[in-house]
């Protein structure tokens, strides 16, 4: 991997654009592993997990014109379409939608002793800072940014008002962009 | 606002402000851009690699979804795909006939709309040739009726005070003993009457038939009535609408031979 040419996010939009395998290979050895994770905290079924990756894949190739830039960043696109299809899939497949809330770091440290885990993208920096994002912090942007609960799902589930679901998502994504900034 | 936009908590209508305001404020943009980004060193900071399998499945499906051209998956992780490439000449081909191929599908339109005005204006054109032939007929018939030899013409004159100027004029033929009546002299019969034609023979009054006053509001100028051995006279009554009677109710007009 270490000849994969790099490109900047306008031009792997313009090459995927025009169906171009070899952005989109790069797109995949770039995101694949993000949002495995994504769907693996979902799923907790590497297999299951692995299968939803592929076919999300898919759909990001078939959808690539649907994507505006103007919306946000690809990565924001790519896991709306994956979360959605693990959603999916999970009700489809029956399974019951669980919430898992990584307040232990025993997660983290998992993940670490894991020899598939993704190694590049400094992923094992920046797992380190984010030991030192609350409990509280990190599971509610788990809910929101992983699980795409609804301001009302992540209140009843936190068992917390309305109002607090907002001021504690504004503080945990402060403090996560302190500690990214600093990585 | 922002941090809960990205993190997919706003509402419909929030979300569509905040798309907003980042279409009109680059430094929104940018905050947007940066929250983005944050979020997503969080994802990729819990990233698992996928196995290396997924990666050769997810090629060989999309390229049994992509289109023609591009071939033989594994050269484009070589670097070099093999592409299939249609030479200019029969681009040019297959742009010139979609062109003919308009502009044919719009002369056709073009063609069928005139056709389907000129079928029109013949149809309209035949149905009035139609009329003048019925109404030359008619008047044929009228003038054979009145020009033949045989034909006696009885005036069939009022005998009702209130309506003193009402007649028609009967021609009788002496030689086939067939009757037509002219009934252009009878006013319009009032709603709910008809005119009905009577001979009388032998003393006694027999139907010759309904008066057909007019005819898609055009007067009928000669119409054939029933006919009759022996006649002394003609009458015309006014009855009920309805079938013919058997005895005449209300005689308005008489005439005889």
């Amino acid at each position: 991997m270490a000849d994969v040419k790099k490109y900047s996010e306008e031009e792997l939009v313009a090459l995927l654009q025009n169906k171009d395998q070899q952005a989109f290979a790069y797109l995949y050895d770039n995101y694949s592993a993000a949002l495995n994770g994504v769907i693996y905290r979902l799923v907790e079924d590497r297999e299951l997990a692995e299968d939803i990756l592929q076919e999300a894949f898919v759909k990001i190739w078939n959808n690539f014109a649907s994507y505006d830039t103007t919306k946000g960043r690809l990565f924001t696109w790519m896991l709306n379409i994956t979360r959605n299809l693990t959603i999916d899939t999970l009700r489809s497949k029956g399974y019951k939608k669980q919430a898992k809330i990584s307040s232990d770091e025993n997660s983290v440290s998992n993940f670490t002793d894991d020899n598939r885990m993704a190694e590049r993208f400094d992923a094992l920096g920046l797992r380190k800072q984010l030991v030192n994002l609350k409990p509280e912090q990190r599971s509610i942007i788990d809910l929101a940014y992983f699980n795409g609960y609804t301001q009302d799902e992540i209140s009843k589930e936190l068992g917390v008002p309305l109002g607090t679901v907002k001021t504690r998502m504004r503080s945990a994504i402060i403090e996560l962009r302190k500690l990214l900034e600093y990585s | 606002m922002l941090e809960l936009y990205c993190a997919g908590l706003t509402s419909a209508a929030e979300t569509a402000d905040v798309q907003q305001w980042a279409k009109q404020y680059p430094e929104v943009a940018a905050e947007i851009a940066a929250i983005e980004a944050a979020l997503e060193g969080y994802a990729r900071a819990q990233a698992i690699a996928p196995a290396a399998s997924v990666k050769e499945k997810l090629f060989a499906e999309i390229n049994k979804s992509t289109a023609a051209p591009v071939v033989n998956l594994p050269s484009v992780q070589n670097g070099s795909a093999r592409v299939y490439s249609i030479s200019p000449a029969w681009k040019n081909a297959a742009a010139a006939s979609i062109v003919l191929l308009l502009g044919s599908l719009f002369a056709n339109y073009i063609y069928y709309n005139k056709y389907n005005e000129t079928s029109n204006k013949l149809a309209s054109t035949q149905s009035e040739l139609n009329q003048q032939k019925e109404l030359a007929q008619s008047m044929d018939t009228a003038m054979s009726v009145m020009g033949n030899m045989y034909a006696t013409p009885v005036a069939v004159k009022s005998i009702d005070s209130t309506a003193a100027n009402m007649g028609a004029r009967i021609y009788w033929m002496k030689n086939t003993e067939e009757v037509y009546i002219d009934p252009a002299n009878l006013p319009k019969a009032p709603a709910g009457k008809q005119y009905e034609f009577w001979a009388i023979v032998d003393g006694a009054p027999v139907n010759g038939g309904v008066i057909t006053g007019e005819i898609n509001g055009k007067k009928v100028h000669i119409q054939k009535m029933k006919s009759f051995g022996k006649v002394q006279a003609f009458a015309i009554s006014l009855e009920d609408a309805g079938p013919a009677k058997t005895k005449p109710d209300k005689v308005m007009a008489v005439g005889s031979i």
